[in-house]
């Protein structure tokens, strides 16, 4: 008997597609990403992201296995609204099956599907999920195939690698992945264990890039690594020939990378607060974490970081902001538009 | 076989059941681990729940709460940290707006809503003290506007 026949088709939306991903990254500028983070990169930070320039967004993992099985993980994994949009939602999955499911699901409400095969967490990868799928190219390749084959062009399938040390390796690996439909490539230039304190390896992206170009002229290339200014997009798409460049730890740090801002502007911090208590959502640790990532982006003082960190609770912290900072709240004129730390 | 090709095998989940995705995994030891598959009928009760049940994923546009929102909400199964969020959200939006007198009194209502679920779990007595904690400055700053109030 055929899965797909047992299913409630009728019950089905279409995916969506209302921004393409794809055509942005063909309109021949350089298509800015903010990446997938575990736990970061939620509702409100790519709100925040996208109102400084950034073209694409991404979730974090969500696994496909807890994904389809469990509507707790759903809630706690998944919120969006009509601006998330271009949205790319990335999936942590080890086979064929649960990932049709999940597209299944996630589908109507995102812009393209992404696949993690960069991950180095250990229970990850042990469980075959992650950067092992880059030592597992028959299912990955196996993957895409299955999803392209029942999806064509009415859905975006990107997958994010990291390099193997043998670069041939990678190249056959990304030449295999094109043949079989994937819409995009997103190349991390390191390897499964080389420390994210290394630099990035833009050569071994470029020499990639190169070779997919060879073959597929029209596939797009993502760089990933070590983007933490607005110069870094230009420098690192001249020198590999990408698509777009895609940036994670310097975004978090600092929400307006793409638009020019050089350290986090007080404004994300403004916009932040705002929707991050107008989505909702957000567990306390990780509200108070990016803040944290952004006040050390902007100097301020150990001490004064120091003191925010001991906040119990999110009233508590609203509080330590309003003690030492004018925080405009959306209700007031020039809210979100301040670069200058308004200190009390 | 090298250090670097063991841990590749070992990465290397295979699939036993096609049908209900139930995969074989090995631990760094070497011992395998099954994770178990999900029926054509659990998934179908899945779809239900998903697409008709919850509609989607959780949708929060700007402005999507409301108390007729919250009123809904407060249905839910409190019991889970995720719903009352939801609900916490909404005080924590009245505090951030500074509307005292408001939030003061959902804070009141809302300790009395998860009040039945404080037996002694560390994480909702958090949230009680997170109420009492609002509740306490929202009555001190309605008494401070009332003395400026006055002067
Ligand atoms: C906190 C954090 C969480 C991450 N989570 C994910 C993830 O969910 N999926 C993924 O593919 N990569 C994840 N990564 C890796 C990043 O997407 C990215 O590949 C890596 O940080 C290199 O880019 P960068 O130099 O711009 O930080 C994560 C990185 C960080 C710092």
């Amino acid at each position: 008997m055929n899965t797909q026949d047992e299913l409630p088709h009728s019950l089905i939306p279409e995916p969506r597609r209302r921004n393409d991903p794809l055509q942005l990254l063909l309109n021949g500028k350089t298509t800015t990403i903010a990446g997938p983070m575990v736990r970061y990169s939620k509702l409100p930070f790519r709100q925040l992201v996208r109102d400084y320039n950034t073209d694409i967004v991404y979730s974090p993992m969500i696994l496909a296995r807890e994904f389809v099985r469990n509507s707790n993980a759903r809630l706690f994994d998944f919120s969006t609204n009509y601006k998330d949009t271009p949205l790319v939602v990335q999936v942590g999955v080890n086979n064929v099956t649960d990932l049709l499911k999940f597209v299944e699901m996630v589908a109507p409400y995102v812009d393209a599907i992404g696949i993690n095969c960069g991950c180095p967490i250990r229970e990850q990868v042990r469980e075959g999920i992650g950067c092992a799928l880059i030592y597992n190219e028959e299912l990955l390749i196996d993957m895409v195939h299955a999803v392209k084959r029942k999806y064509g062009d009415k859905l975006r399938l990107e997958t994010k690698i990291r390099i193997h040390d043998d670069l041939q390796r990678t190249l056959k690996l990304c030449l295999n992945l094109c043949s079989v439909g994937v819409d995009w490539l997103t190349i991390h230039g390191r390897t499964k264990v080389t420390r994210s304190s290394q630099p990035v390896k833009l050569d071994a992206i470029k020499f990639l890039t190169t070779g997919i170009h060879e073959k597929y002229p029209d596939k797009p290339v993502v760089a990933n690594g070590d983007c933490f200014h607005l110069d870094d997009v230009k420098r690192i798409q001249e020198y590999t020939g990408v698509q777009g460049v895609m940036a994670v730890r310097g975004i978090l740090a600092n929400p307006a990378l793409f638009a020019g801002y050089d350290k986090c502007p007080w404004s994300c911090i403004e916009r932040f607060w705002y929707y991050a208590i107008e989505f909702g959502g957000l567990p306390y640790q990780l509200i108070q974490h990016h803040l944290f990532c952004m006040l050390e982006n902007m100097n301020i003082s150990k001490d004064l970081i120091k003191e925010m960190m001991n906040a119990k609770s999110l009233p508590q912290l609203l509080d330590w902001f309003d003690d030492h900072f004018y925080l405009k709240r959306y209700t007031d004129s020039n809210f979100g538009e301040t670069e200058e730390i308004p200190y009390r | 076989m090298s250090e670097v090709e063991r841990h590749n095998v070992l990465m290397k989940p295979q699939t036993l059941d096609s049908v209900t995705g139930e995969v074989l995994v090995r631990k760094s030891t070497g011992k395998q681990r099954i994770r178990k598959g999900q029926t054509v009928e659990q998934y179908n009760e899945q779809l239900y729940q998903y697409f008709q049940v919850e509609k989607g994923p959780m949708q929060t546009p700007e402005g999507w709460m409301s108390q007729d929102v919250m009123n809904a909400s407060e249905k839910n199964d409190l019991s889970l940290k995720q719903n009352r969020l939801v609900l916490l959200n909404w005080a924590y939006k009245m505090y951030y707006l500074g509307e005292w007198d408001k939030c003061d009194k959902y804070c009141l209502h809302l300790k009395d809503l998860f009040g039945p679920y404080n037996l002694g779990k560390k994480k909702i007595q958090k949230e009680m003290e997170e109420l009492d904690y609002m509740i306490e400055k929202c009555q001190l700053k309605v008494v401070a506007k009332q003395l400026q109030d006055n002067l």
